[in-house]
């Protein structure tokens, strides 16, 4: 019997998760609610006096507290969750591969179908405000590293617990929307802070009462969160009763 | 097509210098539930049945030998290894769950090419289309295994099992949805597997079903082995035991009378026009009752075994009684 690579294993994972977690039901109910920034985009780009700093203020609390976040959860969570809820869990776990490589598989079929779900919507919105490229490059690179960030943690979250799409949205509404926005050491442990404080610092906008880390300690802190959650996810995914 | 084994080139000769399935003391609770009770026995190559009633304990044992879930108190082994910590002895387990469920926006071809891939089979393509013609499936089906009947899913679940073709092959309840003629194929490909020196376990609740799956047999009943051995030992030792029947007849007090006189039944009560009969000569009582009815000039209605059900065999084998 052949090995299987782990990054194969990945592969093979993610080919298989995908097409468990693209259903035309998710796929309507998730472009519709990426209209409502669109929406948003298009009006504050003609109704407001400084463009770029409510654009930018949008972006931050609409876009990257909520659509990203929430959108990550739905599909995230269900990448490894559904599978136990539902029993085909073994399916996966009992194979001759690696558990990083079910988990990095998961990860990346979340990720996928997450990314052009919030990507799209979000540099419409941000096209829409009117307001120079600047904005737009802030928002397409803060989007995709809020939503690899926020696909890891809501991949645990579908391993840690029943109704995780509740739990989430407990998460998103109470600590990354509104704790993290008002609370400086809250948004030190939040997505929301790091992402904000990208597209504040790649923006030049200034929000005083801010957390604001530099760009660069930002997408560090982003990428250890995938890390650390990957992490912990294996190893939940190790001690896991498989039903 | 007659069922074989699948395709020898990725199987590799492996002596077993240790038992292919080794369970020593096992035992599992969930909070205080025991649904495992110090549970040991070993199996080598060859067809053994599992019976067990529902809840008996027979899924969680599956899941403890293939490590999805650890046993609470002692050592469940797979070809000398712990499947939930040693990576590759779970290529070479083939498992077909009981549970009815499937990444159900796959193909059965999907499906099963998945599970070959993932067990890293040389050649998944050929080894696929193997397993599905083995289970009788369509290999060309462009229908979504979320469509399929439970036999058909069942199927699916059997070929994804078979593909990697495994030493140790655990199925729990694989015959539940399948048609007679396709449950005597696959007791016959079960067979033929477990001649090729591949170690196969299967779990049934249906006691006749089990007579024709294994020679070896392992009842286990409330978490607990209740008995293991041979299965024409264990008949032997149930028809020793008397059996309880119910005929329902126009003539009972005369068909009653002609069973006793004929020394076919023990005992017997009468009902109005039930008849409530013990007998230790059960296949004596199958084989003349309806000529004796015939020579009464009676009516049979109904004849109802009262004490077949798995919970009379188990009692009996846990209880004695």
């Amino acid at each position: 019997m052949a090995t299987v690579s782990p990054f194969r294993a990945v592969a093979l994972t993610h080919n298989v998760l995908l097409k468990q977690l693209v259903s035309k039901g998710r796929l309507i109910g998730i472009t519709i609610f990426g209209l409502l920034p669109i929406l948003l985009g298009w009006v504050i780009g003609r109704q407001s006096d400084d463009p770029l700093e409510a654009g930018a203020g949008f972006i931050s609390y609409m876009g990257l507290s909520i659509l990203v976040p929430v959108v990550a959860l739905i599909f995230a969570s269900a990448s490894l969750g559904d599978t136990r809820e539902d029993g085909t869990l073994v399916y996966l776990w009992l194979r001759p591969i690696s558990r990083w490589s079910v988990t990095a598989g998961a990860w990346a079929a979340s990720t996928t179908v997450t990314l052009p779900l919030t990507v799209i919507p979000m540099t419409i919105a941000a096209v829409l405000l009117d307001t120079g490229s600047t904005i737009i490059f802030a928002t397409i690179l803060t989007t995709v590293l809020a939503v690899i960030a926020y696909c890891g943690i809501f991949l645990l979250l579908g391993l840690l617990v029943k109704n995780p799409v509740i739990w989430g949205l407990a998460y998103i509404f109470i600590w990354e929307a509104i704790v993290a926005s008002f609370a400086k050491p809250a948004a030190a442990l939040a997505v929301s802070g790091y992402s904000r404080a990208i597209i504040t610092g790649r923006t030049g906008v200034d929000f005083d009462f801010l957390f604001s880390p530099s760009q660069g300690v930002s997408i560090f802190m982003l990428v250890i969160i995938l890390v650390a959650t990957i992490g912990f996810t294996t190893v939940r995914l190790s001690r896991i009763e498989v039903p | 097509m007659s069922p074989q084994p699948p395709p020898p080139p990725q199987s590799q000769a492996v002596n077993h210098p240790v038992n292919m399935i080794e369970v020593s003391r096992a035992s599992k609770s969930f909070g205080n539930v025991v649904a495992v009770s110090d549970v040991s026995f070993q199996l080598n190559a060859g067809v053994t049945a599992l019976l067990g009633p529902n809840g008996a304990g027979k899924s969680t044992l599956f899941r403890m030998l293939c490590g999805l879930t650890t046993p609470t108190a002692g050592t469940v082994k797979v070809l000398g290894r712990d499947a939930r910590q040693d990576t590759p002895v779970r290529g070479k387990i083939g498992l077909s769950p009981q549970q009815d469920a499937l990444f159900d926006r796959l193909t059965a071809y999907e499906f099963v090419e998945i599970a070959a891939k993932t067990h890293g089979v040389e050649n998944p393509k050929t080894a696929t289309n193997y397993a599905l013609t083995l289970v009788d499936l369509d290999t060309e089906t462009e229908k979504n295994v979320g469509s399929f009947s439970k036999g058909m899913r069942q199927r699916v679940k059997l070929a994804a099992a078979l593909v990697n073709d495994p030493e140790i092959l655990i199925l729990d309840e694989p015959l539940s949805g399948l048609d007679p003629v396709q449950r005597n194929r696959m007791i016959e490909l079960f067979h033929n597997l477990g001649s090729q020196g591949k170690c196969v376990l299967i779990s049934s609740h249906i006691l006749d079903e089990v007579t024709r799956i294994g020679s070896e047999v392992l009842v286990i009943a409330q978490g607990r082995l209740a008995a293991s051995g041979d299965y024409r030992s264990l008949r032997t030792l149930m028809e020793d035991q008397p059996h309880v029947i119910q005929i329902n007849t126009n003539g009972a007090r005369e068909l009653g009378a002609a069973l006793l006189r004929k020394e076919i039944i023990d005992g017997v009560t009468i009902e109005d026009e039930t008849l409530n009969i013990t007998t230790t000569k059960i296949d004596l009582l199958g084989r003349s009752i309806a000529s004796i009815a015939r020579e009464l000039d009676v009516s049979l209605i109904e004849v109802t075994p009262m004490d077949d059900d798995l919970e009379s065999v188990f009692r009996y084998l846990i209880e004695g009684r």
